[in-house]
């Protein structure tokens, strides 16, 4: 029987089992691939969370890499003058945006178990910092960080299925993640 | 800027078969030049762009030329329910205001919408 990634610790599986609701265990459950998990049911179950927590572990680990990585990289334009209508962003609104995105993704895959993708992150024009998910791609979501906690954000599928809306950045707001890995 | 003062030039129609310049700052550019969702918001009460009547593309790259410029055409604009309008300054004649809302479908329509004419000129430090 195929064994959890060796990073899925007891001491993690025990946490997402305390905290996961029935609906987010039955979830894991029915979303394990059978054919690789014979067994009885419990084992089906526990099995398929023990996988589903080693990759969220997986995933945490390189987010906490690629967090750092994606803002610091993001050229946010403070040595440059591209003219009167141009500002960067002030450093309030960088570091909300980044909290609101480990936020998001931590959540995520803790409590639904998505990883999220990583967004490309660039200024605006007006000073605030848009998080854009697929641009191009058959789902794309747009999320514009204001700044106070304000944020909003508009998606749009291939199949013609759209999201639009406000969002306070303090919350969790997992139904974006939900959107974005919807099929 | 639309609350700028009154020019010394006259304000003028824009036709909808015209097209506007916007200026496109390297870090609002996706890498192959096309202008990037942040390239398009309000500064003031309008997003500021520079009529092809009375403008170049390439006068738009802003000193030194390093910038990118986008060409929008006014039409699409208007579909938009964007209010194209001539906003002419003492220093710029070409001077116009997109102005209404622009929350993220209408700025993510506007970077698909837009035409590449420059691209930017990278200034990062290597």
């Amino acid at each position: 029987m195929p064994r959890a990634p060796k990073d899925a610790s007891v001491a993690d599986l025990g946490e997402w089992r305390a905290k996961a609701s029935d609906a987010e265990k039955q979830s894991a459950y029915r979303n394990a691939p059978r054919q690789a998990y014979p067994g009885s049911h419990d084992d089906h179950a526990h099995d398929a969370m023990m996988a589903m927590m080693g990759r969220l572990t997986s995933s945490l680990a390189v987010y906490g890499d690629k967090f750092d990585e994606l803002f610091a990289d993001v050229d946010w334009g403070d040595d440059v003058d591209y003219g009167e209508d141009v500002v960067a962003p002030p450093a309030e609104v960088r570091a909300e945006a980044a909290v609101f995105l480990k936020r998001l993704a931590r959540s995520s895959a803790t409590k639904l178990g998505i990883a999220l993708p990583l967004p490309e992150i660039s200024p605006t024009v007006d000073g605030n910092i848009d998080l854009h998910w697929g641009p191009g791609e058959t789902r794309e979501l747009l999320l514009c960080v204001r700044g106070k906690g304000k944020a909003s954000f508009f998606g749009k599928a291939q199949n013609g299925k759209t999201i639009k809306g406000s969002a306070d950045t303090d919350s969790d707001n997992m139904y974006l993640a939900a959107w974005l890995s919807e099929k | 800027m639309s609350d700028q003062p009154q020019s010394r030039y006259a304000v003028e129609a824009i036709p909808d078969g015209d097209n506007l310049f916007r200026r496109v700052p390297e870090n609002r550019a996706f890498p192959n030049g096309k202008p990037r969702p942040g390239a398009f918001s309000d500064k003031g009460k309008g997003m500021s762009t520079s009529w092809s009547k009375y403008a170049t593309a390439s006068g738009c790259r802003g000193k030194p030329p390093t910038c990118g410029v986008a060409q929008l055409p006014v039409a699409p604009l208007r579909a938009l329910r964007l209010d194209v309008t001539h906003t002419p300054r003492d220093t710029d004649q070409s001077h116009s205001d997109v102005i209404g809302e622009k929350d993220e479908e209408t700025r993510m329509v506007l970077s698909n919408m837009a035409l590449v004419v420059h691209k930017p000129v990278s200034t990062k430090k290597k």
